[in-house]
């Protein structure tokens, strides 16, 4: 790569993480604007969902994935009822799709995940993640003749199972148990992150456990050791 | 053609703790200071305030202020034999990504290092004898004392605001601060914070079983503050958003919050943002630097002429930066000569998680660095005689394990992580959740060291750094011994199950995450054959290039390495514009 394309995506990469507030510059003294950064707020997800990755067959999949991962119960929403797979629309929409905080940069030598501990795959997890799910509704046809999406709960689970187990491996060793954990991180994040980012709706997961969400200020409670402190949550946005 | 800047006293490389103390120190001695961070300004109160700080997915698990590997990353193997291959994705390197360093997204734990631990060499021939250190034979002392380095502990600790109890003033010993500590000359600037339940249940058991539970020292301060200089910070609110967050309410100490506010202001200092230094330039001579290079924003290559070049940038490009210049022999592990990338050490982790029945913890209330340690068996606080390791770990819990993504994962051996069941069970361990964590100490061994890469390079062409690490025979010990420790700790707490983790149970990877702190690789000391540095931190080998931070730790304690850094900078600091500037040569 050369250099200026280089230090061009490199710009681009402060803008994605949002960072990019002052170029290089010679500063010498504070920065003379004060107001709050706009790159550093957030950007919320509307529900509904854009639709922009997980689309047709590819959505129906990962859907009844997140919700065997978490059921709908007594206990409150499944994954999908509470926004989880517009969160990850949403996420794999941008930066973190785009993988671009990973080196990425050959070779991939074929030693480095067994030094490294983990399989390695050079995919975007944007990539990573549809290839993914293709395996999952090709292993369902393979075994069923039918899509994920359309086997009843035991044989979701049962794959599921093999995957999360390191019985069933997708493209080397080790490559199975890694998708299921990211598959299990990722609805994971949608169901307890802020629901400014389209999962987490109606603060359910915060309600399950008692998590208070986005307060910052715990000086009055701090002594009351051990009590139920009943707070409600609160989220960075007001509805969600 | 490179852009030619005016000459400075002084360019400092990288603005974090260390970068930011040093500059602090020489543009009050009236030094003209130029520094060069890689990073973007950043500043608490506009980048991090409260609207924006308590964001679990975008600051603690996506770790939005951290550099990424995408922009700076290393190659790893775990000894010589094999050939390295990238850290492709954020795990145990936890640089920061701007201005402020790893400062500004800690969690904020402010230890000073035991007595013991800068002689450790010393120390263990005269309690044990030479039988102890076999196979240990790159163990060797700092070539400074801990009472060498304590009025600058405290310089840090009073610039930093740190919240804590003494435990040693003057030799006397103090209630409720740590008996083994080194002497202090004084009390903390400011006062404890107070314990969460999981907290009292932890110095109840540990005070208990004998030990002697202390709170920890930590940079979220205990009440309003003004610093020596003049910067105001607020008490901690335990929010609990800390460790890779920033802190919205000048609490947790960083750069930012505490030295930086003051040195813009000054005349002399200048401050160069998004600047990618990746040169030191040598004089005609060969035996001094005339100044950096760096590419700015732009992707013009600059160059910053010097008198002197402190090098600031975190453990790994003060090793690099060293190595692409050419300034000293690089380390061969074969014929164990060469100093530059050698000694590299890290920290030995074990403990336990615990789990408790029908316990309210609040875990939502907390903060990067709240906790209760007992250093019983932290250095050698205890009788080694009749065990196979030296060293040992600062065993600790602490308050911050709230946050509800990351706590989904924490749960009993054995229950269900998804499905029918995994809601009930979440919900019945949140408020039951705690860690004993064995910090522990890591010794250098002649296979772990610092190099370039043959094969992977960075974005500009310029080779990445190479790390070989594994876990030494001692520290494997070491770390089963306090694994052990955490058991009996945990189980006299009354959990219901103890599950342990011992990092060093098998050959270690940069994607398993024990630890960030990574020392070494430039070590000081006082013979040039082992050492990269002298004991002013100022190379052997160029007297004009200082190379400052953890990178100098010749062995590493079972404590947080920040406190040391900082009071090693403003020493280095303090003898350049004492000495240095008025007689430029070997401060030794």
């Amino acid at each position: 790569m050369k250099r200026r394309d280089a230090l061009r995506s490199m710009g681009a990469l402060f803008a994605a993480a949002g960072l990019a507030k002052v170029g290089a510059v010679e500063l010498k003294s504070v920065p003379p604007q004060t107001g709050l950064n706009r790159e550093m707020l957030p950007s919320p997800v509307m529900s509904g969902g854009q639709g922009n990755v997980f689309k047709g067959q590819a959505r129906a999949t990962l859907t009844a994935v997140f919700d065997r991962l978490i059921p709908h119960d007594e206990l409150g929403a499944s994954a999908s009822e509470a926004g989880c797979v517009d969160y990850l629309d949403a996420q794999m929409n941008g930066p973190y799709g785009e993988s671009k905080d990973l080196y990425l940069d050959r070779p991939l030598r074929a030693d480095e995940s067994a030094l490294m501990g983990l399989t390695i795959s050079l995919r975007t997890r944007r990539d990573y993640t549809l290839a993914g799910l293709l395996f999952i509704d090709n292993h369902a046809q393979k075994l069923h003749g039918r899509a994920f999406a359309e086997l009843d709960g035991e044989q979701m689970d049962a794959i599921l199972r093999q995957l999360d187990e390191g019985r069933l491996d997708w493209e080397g060793a080790g490559s199975g148990s890694r998708l299921f954990e990211f598959l299990l991180l990722s609805v994971r994040e949608g169901y307890f992150a802020d629901p400014l980012y389209g999962g987490n709706r109606g603060m359910v997961g915060w309600k399950l456990v008692g998590f208070p969400g986005a307060r910052y200020d715990y000086r009055q409670y701090i002594d009351r050791r051990g009590q139920d402190l009943g707070l409600e949550p609160i989220s960075l946005i007001p509805v969600s | 053609m490179a852009i030619q800047r005016k000459k400075a006293d002084v360019v400092i490389v990288g603005l974090g703790w260390a970068g930011s103390l040093m500059a602090e120190e020489l543009t009050r001695a009236g030094l003209e200071v130029v520094a060069i961070d890689r990073g973007p300004w950043l500043d608490t109160a506009t980048d991090t305030p409260p609207a924006v700080d308590p964001d679990e997915l975008r600051w603690s698990i996506r770790r939005e202020l951290l550099l990424q590997p995408g922009e700076y990353t290393l190659t790893f193997r775990n000894n010589s034999g094999q050939t390295a291959v990238p850290t492709r994705e954020l795990k145990a390197f936890q640089m920061g990504k701007s201005v402020g360093g790893a400062g500004f997204h800690w969690a904020g734990m402010a230890w000073r290092f035991s007595e013991w631990d800068f002689r450790v060499r010393s120390a263990t021939l005269e309690r044990y004898g030479a039988a102890k250190l076999k196979g240990l034979d790159q163990v060797q002392d700092w070539g400074i004392t801990y009472a060498d380095l304590e009025p600058f502990y405290d310089r840090f600790e009073r610039i930093a605001g740190i919240s804590g109890v003494a435990g040693n003033i003057n030799g006397e010993i103090r209630p409720g601060g740590n008996p083994f500590e080194g002497p202090r000359s004084r009390e903390f600037p400011t006062p404890p914070l107070k314990d969460s339940r999981l907290m009292q249940m932890y110095r109840d058991s540990t005070a208990q079983m004998g030990m002697h539970p202390f709170y920890i020292p930590v940079a979220h301060v205990g009440s309003a503050y003004v610093n020596p200089l003049g910067v105001s910070m607020a008490p901690c609110t335990y929010c609990g958003y800390c460790m890779f967050h920033g802190c919205g309410n000048y609490s947790k100490s960083s750069p930012q919050a505490c030295v930086i506010p003051a040195l813009m202001r000054r005349k002399n200092f200048t401050l160069i943002t998004q600047g990618y230094v990746t040169k030191i330039h040598k004089a005609e001579d060969g035996k001094t630097a005339t100044g950096v290079s760096y590419f700015d924003e732009q992707g013009r290559e600059v160059v910053q002429p010097a008198d002197i070049v402190a090098l600031c940038s975190f453990t790994y490009d003060n090793a690099r930066l060293m190595m692409l210049s050419d300034i000293g022999k690089q380390y061969d592990p074969v014929t164990q000569t060469g100093t530059i990338g050698r000694a590299y050490n890290y920290q030995t982790c074990a403990g336990a998680h615990v789990w408790f029945e029908d316990e309210t913890l609040n875990p939502f209330i907390g903060a990067g660095g709240l906790g209760i340690q007992v250093d019983d068996y932290n250095g050698d606080n205890f009788d080694h005689s009749n065990l196979d390791f030296i060293g040992g770990a600062g065993l600790l819990t602490v308050s911050r394990e709230g946050m509800p993504i990351g706590r989904s994962g924490l749960l009993p051996p054995g229950s269900p992580r998804w499905g029918k069941g995994f809601k009930q069970t979440y919900k019945d361990n949140y408020q039951n959740y705690g860690i004993i964590f064995g910090q522990g100490t890591s010794m250098p061994d002649r296979d772990a060291y610092l190099s370039l890469d043959p094969n992977y390079k960075d974005r500009w062409g310029t080779p990445l750094l190479r790390m070989t690490f594994d876990w030494n025979q001692n520290d494997r010990n070491m770390a089963r011994f306090i694994e052990q420790r955490a058991v009996d700790i945990g189980k006299k707490m009354g959990a219901k199950h103890v599950h342990t983790f011992n990092s060093a149970a098998k050959s270690w990877s940069p994607y398993d995450e024990n630890s960030n702190h990574t020392q070494g690789g430039m070590v000081m000391g006082e013979d040039p054959r082992t050492s990269a540095v002298n004991t002013y931190l100022q190379s052997w080998d160029a007297h004009n290039v200082f190379v400052v931070g953890a990178s100098a730790f010749p062995t590493n304690a079972g404590y947080n390495p920040t406190s040391t850094v900082g009071a090693l900078a403003i020493r280095t600091a303090r003898a350049i514009h004492e000495k240095y500037q008025h007689n430029p040569g070997s401060l030794v």
